[in-house]
């Protein structure tokens, strides 16, 4: 039997063409592809750049990462934070920061290469990819879009420095939404972000991808090859390396001036380093117990970058500095605005220990002295 | 005109290493990229019903398209026209869908035919007339259930046969198999189909009154 019946012809042509995508679908697939090619290539090429080695990439990450951390959350960086970083293949920037673009979420998880297995070539090793030329086109051309509003693409934009400087991203308020109908991503979002986002994940592959790690890394050849980060086993040299628990300190100056002048994280990094330079420095001034000199360090940063990259960051060290300072109902009212604003900031349990703290010392300080006004 | 890409009949445009000028075609002698947009438009309605008739959800039609499109516009400038564009793209997509099988192809109801919320859409997309579109939902409903019954490699050869229409020369670069196997496999799964349809059309009748 090698041919068809004519039930069989007639119901094969029937279906065929049935069933196309929509114009919406249309426009929808081809925007998530557009910026997940935009922010994968923003990201290898600042992880990139930064040296191309596994060790610079690491290191890079790491130093930003532990740096804003230090600055921002001034505790210390635990050490499955330190894993989730080690893990890390040289690559793993494409997926999450393709990812880190619809969210901010957790440290950067370890991402992967996946490769389709029947291929007898696989995925490309991990290696130097600069920025696609294209890349500043497609950005430009989202940024257009009238499906990136405003407030999108601030958040982008955001995101992307953020996560260019290692350091993690947390998902905006439109993103974060738990109403989201789950079949429809919106305009700007793929599905699956939106997904590892409610499930506390940062940037993942698809779970149909995540579910199976690939297979181990062949030689490159064919040209359809899939391809999508993936977790493996780690480079010896990564493997090698000693886990390190990081303690709080002051964070050298020294490095971070080596992190910003790498040739390579160069844009996105070093226009957000005079940025975590003066939240450090108003950090310091905080554990030194100076608010007052943190609130002028955080009015300098008004001056110079009004609402930055990093202005929920600043707004927050703001407040626990305000509440320092001068604890009160105006800190207090302050601090409530940011919690209200960023309830899921990672800084807002900082910011709500910090100020209920100086809400009670400045309870009992009037208590004993009842003439005074709060 | 046919460019080296076999590209020719489809109007995609061919974009120089410098991303400038736009051409209409390309000689093998020169290394030109085919624009991510002309590709996209001329293959999502392929790519898209190709993934729907392989058995990929509704729900993460969207996904596995995406990512096929991401993984071209990748290697899109390494493509050097050894083949058609078509068949490179399919030899993607099928990558990508056999890896999303090997995910969901266990969890149980994966496999159903006759995903609702497709039929709703493709109800609402078609306005023929509602008898034209009840026929094809209904024909959609029915293909899917028989395609579900084939196994993955004959399914998957039988899709790209008989509805994308391809050669088994094609299709045999596409699932990297030999042509021979490639038409026994055809072979198979024609016979699989006939004999599911059979069963089903034998269904039918016991289920009426």
């Amino acid at each position: 039997m090698n041919d068809l019946g004519p039930e069989t012809r007639a119901l094969l042509e029937a279906a065929r063409g049935a069933e196309a995508p929509t114009r919406a679908d249309r426009a929808r697939i081809k925007h998530a592809v557009l910026l997940r090619v935009a922010t994968v290539g923003a990201a290898s090429a600042v992880s990139t750049a930064a040296g191309g080695a596994i060790a610079m990439t690491l290191a890079t990450k790491v130093t930003v990462a532990a740096l804003t951390v230090a600055v921002l959350g001034g505790g210390s960086v635990s050490l499955w934070a330190w894993k989730e970083h080690t893990a890390s293949p040289p690559a793993a920037p494409h997926r999450t920061a393709s990812r880190h673009l619809a969210s901010r979420t957790l440290p950067t998880p370890p991402t992967r290469t996946v490769v389709a297995p029947e291929s007898p070539a696989v995925v490309e090793e991990p290696s130097p990819t600069p920025l696609p030329p294209e890349a500043p086109a497609v950005v430009e051309e989202l940024r257009r879009k009238p499906l990136l509003p405003e407030v999108r693409r601030r958040e982008v934009a955001r995101n992307q420095a953020l996560s260019a400087a290692g350091v993690p991203a947390v998902a905006s308020a439109q993103v974060r939404n738990p109403k989201l109908d789950p079949l429809d991503p919106g305009p700007t979002m793929p599905r699956l972000a939106q997904e590892d986002l409610r499930a506390g994940l940062p940037a993942q592959a698809p779970p149909w991808l995540a579910e199976h790690p690939a297979q181990p890394v062949a030689a490159r050849e064919a040209q359809a090859v899939a391809e999508e980060p993936r977790s493996g086993p780690l480079p010896p040299e990564v493997q090698r390396r000693p886990v390190v628990r990081y303690e709080p300190r002051p964070v050298e100056t020294a490095k971070v001036s080596a992190v910003a002048s790498a040739p390579a994280p160069s844009r996105a990094l070093n226009s957000l380093d005079p940025e975590l330079t003066l939240l450090r420095q108003a950090q310091e001034d905080l554990r030194a117990g100076l608010p007052a000199q943190a609130l002028r360090r955080l009015a300098e940063y008004d001056r110079r970058f009004g609402k930055g990259t990093l202005n929920e960051e600043r707004r927050a060290v703001g407040a626990i500095a305000l509440c320092q300072a001068h604890p009160g109902p105006a800190a207090q009212s302050q601090a409530e605005r940011f919690l209200r604003a960023a309830p899921q900031s990672p800084l807002a349990g900082r910011v709500r220990s910090a100020c209920q703290k100086s809400d009670e010392s400045a309870k009992q300080f009037n208590e004993s002295e009842p003439g005074r006004e709060p | 005109m046919t460019n080296s890409h076999g590209l020719g009949n489809q109007g995609i445009s061919m974009r120089s290493p410098a991303g400038n000028a736009l051409e209409t075609m390309a000689s093998p002698s020169q290394v030109s990229v085919p624009d991510f947009d002309a590709v996209y438009e001329a293959h999502l309605d392929f790519v898209w019903q190709a993934v729907r008739r392989m058995g990929v959800h509704l729900a993460d039609t969207d996904d596995v398209v995406q990512e096929v499109f991401f993984i071209v516009h990748r290697r899109l400038a390494e493509f050097e026209g050894r083949a058609q564009l078509k068949t490179w793209v399919f030899k993607i997509l099928v990558h990508v869908v056999r890896h999303y099988w090997r995910t969901h192809q266990r969890r149980p109801g994966d496999r159903a035919a006759g995903d609702p919320a497709a039929l709703q859409t493709l109800a609402a997309d078609h306005e023929n007339g509602p008898a034209a579109t009840l026929e094809r939902v209904e024909a959609v409903r029915v293909l899917d259930r028989l395609l579900a019954e084939l196994d993955e490699d004959k399914r998957e050869v039988f899709v790209l046969a008989e509805i994308e229409q391809m050669t088994a020369v094609q299709i045999a670069e596409i699932v990297e198999a030999n042509p021979n196997t490639v038409a026994s496999r055809l072979r198979a799964a024609r016979q699989d189909f006939e004999k599911a349809l059979l069963r089903f059309r034998a269904h039918e009748m016991r289920r009426q009154p």
